[in-house]
């Protein structure tokens, strides 16, 4: 009877399936499902962007929604405590495979993301980026230092951002960023890790790290100028790099994507 | 064409399928794998490195579907707390064969119930596989499918005879 019945279901199902006409699935196929019109943006040279030896490998996309602002309205130098149901709803534009993210930053409307595996997320005012790295794992960290990994996108709309994160050592509870500008950024620190993000292309410095030991310095690689090779004004592209400072790390192949145009690079 | 590109071309089909025997209305499916297949074009880096990427997508397809279902029970409830739990409308055609009568039943089903049924005979997927679509555990999926399948079996039952009553 059993046998029977789910023979008789697959052929019901089969059925009503069939409904769907191959119109629908035409229509379907033909949408754009990025945000924008596409266009391939050139290969970056990251080497020439000065990936150093010891850089750590990234993937990074930044999804930019009809309504992203590129100044990034509201954004602060300094954490914000979240609103109501505003990490929720970061989780679930978010949404991973690398479960819940081990440290939140949030700043303003903006809610950076980093998870167990080293990615990270940033999403807020229709504007969401993500870098993945691979070289999971992260090495035994000195008390009181921390590891100095970061990356820079920007595109020819005009929108950009930097991010510095990473994994600190025993006692370490806070982390200011110096930037090129000589402003300053004050990253959010928990659970053995720090991240800190910024409108635009200002390269981090240095970060004055403190710790139950006291405070000390530590200077960010010297990054090259973000914004070469420069994206063609309206051609829909994105620029970037990626530095790390994590020792005996190989540079790694980067992506940088936006809106499903994308390059690659190995080096 | 992207690897993103031949990602929709494989997959859409079936994917707006499963959603249109989920949701029971060609519409709203569409929306749906729409909404979804929206999702997937911005995490694909990620995505594109998963072991098993239309997985993924039928995971995001199935969440929303009944994330949209327990939307809407709540709004039914909200405005007529006695209504039934019937997530959809009854199919206007007559029950004429045993499938006809099976789609009714199937159609009156809780989504979750429903669900569950058409990953496991439509898109015959183990019952592993259904809960790691759903989130939830193997035995979960089994007991699901076995009360979603008595429910079908007794709405095939033939009605009991009732003899018209005599009296004046």
């Amino acid at each position: 009877m059993s046998d029977r019945l789910e023979q008789d279901l697959r052929g019901a199902l089969a059925d009503r399936a069939a409904r769907i006409t191959p119109e629908v699935t035409a229509r379907l196929r033909a949408l754009d499902y990025h945000p924008r019109s596409r266009s391939w943006a050139s290969r970056p040279a990251l080497g020439a962007l000065g990936l150093t030896a010891a850089a750590a490998a990234a993937a990074a996309v930044i999804v930019l929604g009809s309504s992203a602002s590129p100044a990034f309205a509201g954004w602060t130098a300094n954490p914000t405590a979240p609103f109501p149901g505003q990490l929720a709803a970061a989780q679930q534009t978010c949404e991973t495979s690398a479960g819940t993210p081990v440290l939140t930053d949030t700043r303003g409307p903006y809610t950076a993301s980093i998870y167990a595996d080293g990615s990270t997320c940033m999403e807020g005012n229709g504007i969401m980026s993500e870098s993945s790295r691979t070289d999971v794992g992260t090495p035994t960290l000195q008390a009181g230092t921390i590891e100095l990994n970061g990356t820079g996108q920007s595109d020819s709309d005009g929108h950009a951002l930097t991010m510095v994160y990473g994994p600190v050592g025993a006692g370490v509870t806070g982390v200011t960023i110096a930037r090129s500008d000589g402003t300053s950024v004050e990253a959010t620190v928990k659970n053995g890790w720090y991240l800190a993000w910024w409108p635009g292309t200002e390269h981090a410095t240095t970060a004055r790290v403190t710790s139950t030991n006291g405070t000390s310095t530590e200077s960010f690689p010297t990054t090259p100028s973000p914004n070469s090779p420069s994206c063609p004004a309206g051609a829909h592209c994105a620029s970037g790099y990626g530095f790390g400072s994590a020792p005996g790390r190989s540079a790694g192949r980067t992506t940088m994507q936006i809106s499903g145009a994308s390059s690659n690079t190995g080096s | 064409m992207t690897d993103f590109d031949q990602f929709v071309a494989a997959h859409v089909d079936d994917l707006m399928r499963t959603a249109y025997l989920i949701v029971w209305d060609e519409s709203e499916a569409e929306d749906l794998v729409q909404e979804c297949l929206l999702k997937i074009a911005r995490r694909w880096p990620r995505v594109r490195r998963m072991e098993h990427p239309r997985a993924y997508a039928r995971r995001v397809l199935v969440n929303q579907a009944l994330d949209g279902a327990r939307r809407r029970a709540q709004r039914r409830s909200e405005l007529e707390p006695d209504a039934s739990a019937s997530p959809i409308a009854v199919d206007p055609l007559p029950a004429i064969d045993t499938r006809a009568e099976l789609l009714q039943a199937l159609s009156q089903l809780p989504a979750r119930q429903r669900t569950v049924l058409v990953l496991r005979y439509f898109n015959d997927l183990t019952e592993t596989q259904v809960a790691e679509v759903l989130g939830c555990s193997p035995g979960t999926v089994k007991s699901s499918a076995s009360r979603g399948l008595a429910r079908l079996r007794e709405a095939l039952q033939p009605l009991p005879f009732q003899p018209r009553s005599t009296e004046t």
